[in-house]
């Protein structure tokens, strides 16, 4: 079976043999890596063949060197996130991290699907995550080639040129479904709700949320992307309803169906492709709310995170990404 | 592939027709440019949008779901 957890000792022997890797784990392991051809971002939470766990003994590796034509890497900033895209191959992909609750993640939150040659290449990442113990300690942080780079503000970018026979492809799979009676929209794109039209009628989504004793657990989907993508509630402050991922003007949303059981609809979910993927992560909130902890996700090994990035950002899903023979 | 100047290209962006496509990178794509187009943000327009949606579709069309996508959309 093949082996995603390894030691430093074990991870710092692949970086210096001048493999390709996107790496998760504790901050105090990957700042013990040497220099080389790496990305990383910080998460303790990991999907395995063994099930899901909480490991800050080991590093999550996922291992591109066998599709690498030519490759480059870059940090990015709030201001220069926008050019993501032109940045990448023509033939190729770009593999993402973002540090949480940083000025970059909300760039790109917002700012994805007006970047020039937005989805025009695969763009497939994840935000980085931190122990949910330790949040008032440290944040989540992310790594370019060097244990030195650790930053909780920079976008780190592993831009690749795959071979002629390759490509990479993305999925994403969703445990929800919407559900038809309620409509939302959204009167402007943001990260904090106040007043919303619900079935057409204007109303404050906080209140809306509370009179109709709705499970604020539950993501607010939307299709108008042709694909189901979610919105998940970060919290609810008074009349505030803030969302880990912006929701647009002009969108219709719904809200998602309640789920009976999440951890069993996961347990029952089958990855279509029977190859593992060669990377992808998992949303933090799947992994708490499906309450992953000893529990296996078909065919599915993946850090989880805080965010999914999927051409632009997501949330409450998983992201797949593999690179297959044309 | 389907010409850049066909008008299927202009029809999804319209909503005229909403087949089932596979290509998830379009299917991120669309929504965003039917929205752009609808709100004509910085004078962006249904033929912009066509146009970006044939490109990213022109780009691709030698991968499997984009071409099951073209096979489709070339019968609509």
């Amino acid at each position: 079976m093949k082996k995603y957890l390894y030691t430093v000792e074990e991870t710092a022997e692949m970086i210096k043999a001048g493999k390709k890797l996107v790496l998760a784990g504790d901050m105090a392991l990957l700042e013990q890596l040497p220099d080389g051809d790496w990305i990383a971002g910080t998460s303790p939470y990991f999907m395995t063949p063994e099930g899901g766990i909480v490991n800050t003994e080991k590093i999550f590796v996922s291992d591109l060197t066998s599709s690498v034509s030519e490759i480059q890497f870059k940090t990015y900033d709030a201001d220069s996130l926008k050019n993501i895209y032109i940045d990448g191959y023509e033939d190729g992909y770009t593999f993402l991290i973002i540090p949480p609750y940083s000025k970059v993640q909300e760039s790109f939150a917002f700012g994805a699907p007006e970047y020039e040659g937005f989805a025009s290449k695969p763009l497939c990442g994840w935000v980085a995550a931190h122990m949910f113990d330790q949040r008032q300690i440290e944040v989540g942080k992310t790594y370019c080639r060097s244990a030195k780079s650790a930053s909780a503000e920079l976008a780190v970018a592993m831009h690749v040129k795959l071979p002629a026979n390759k490509y990479a492809e993305m999925n994403l799979v969703n445990f929800y479904e919407p559900r038809e009676d309620i409509t939302i929209e959204f009167l402007e794109t943001s990260l904090a709700v106040k007043n919303v039209l619900v079935n057409g009628e204007k109303v404050n989504l906080a209140k809306y949320i509370a009179d109709n004793n709705l499970d604020p657990d539950l993501p607010i989907m939307t299709d108008a992307f042709s694909q189901l993508t979610n919105v998940s509630i970060h919290m609810i402050n008074g009349d505030t309803v803030t969302v880990f991922a912006p929701v647009f003007q002009g969108v219709p949303y719904k809200l998602a169906k309640p789920v009976e059981n999440l951890p069993q609809k996961m347990l029952d979910y089958k990855n279509p492709d029977p190859v593992s993927p060669d990377a992808g992560c998992m949303c933090m909130l799947c992994y708490l709310r499906g309450e992953q902890e000893g529990k296996k996700l078909d065919n599915i090994f993946v850090p989880v995170t805080l965010g999914e990035i999927c051409y632009q950002l997501v949330n409450q899903s998983v992201i797949t990404f593999s690179i297959k023979d044309i | 592939m389907i010409a850049s100047n066909d008008p299927i290209w202009r029809r999804v962006i319209e909503g005229e027709v909403n087949p089932p496509l596979q290509f998830l990178a379009a299917k991120i794509a669309i929504g965003h440019l039917k929205l752009k187009a609808k709100t004509g943000k910085d004078g962006f327009t249904v033929e912009k949008a066509s146009e970006e949606l044939f490109a990213i579709y022109e780009k691709s069309a030698h991968l499997p779901s984009a071409a099951k996508d073209l096979e489709i959309l070339s019968k609509l």
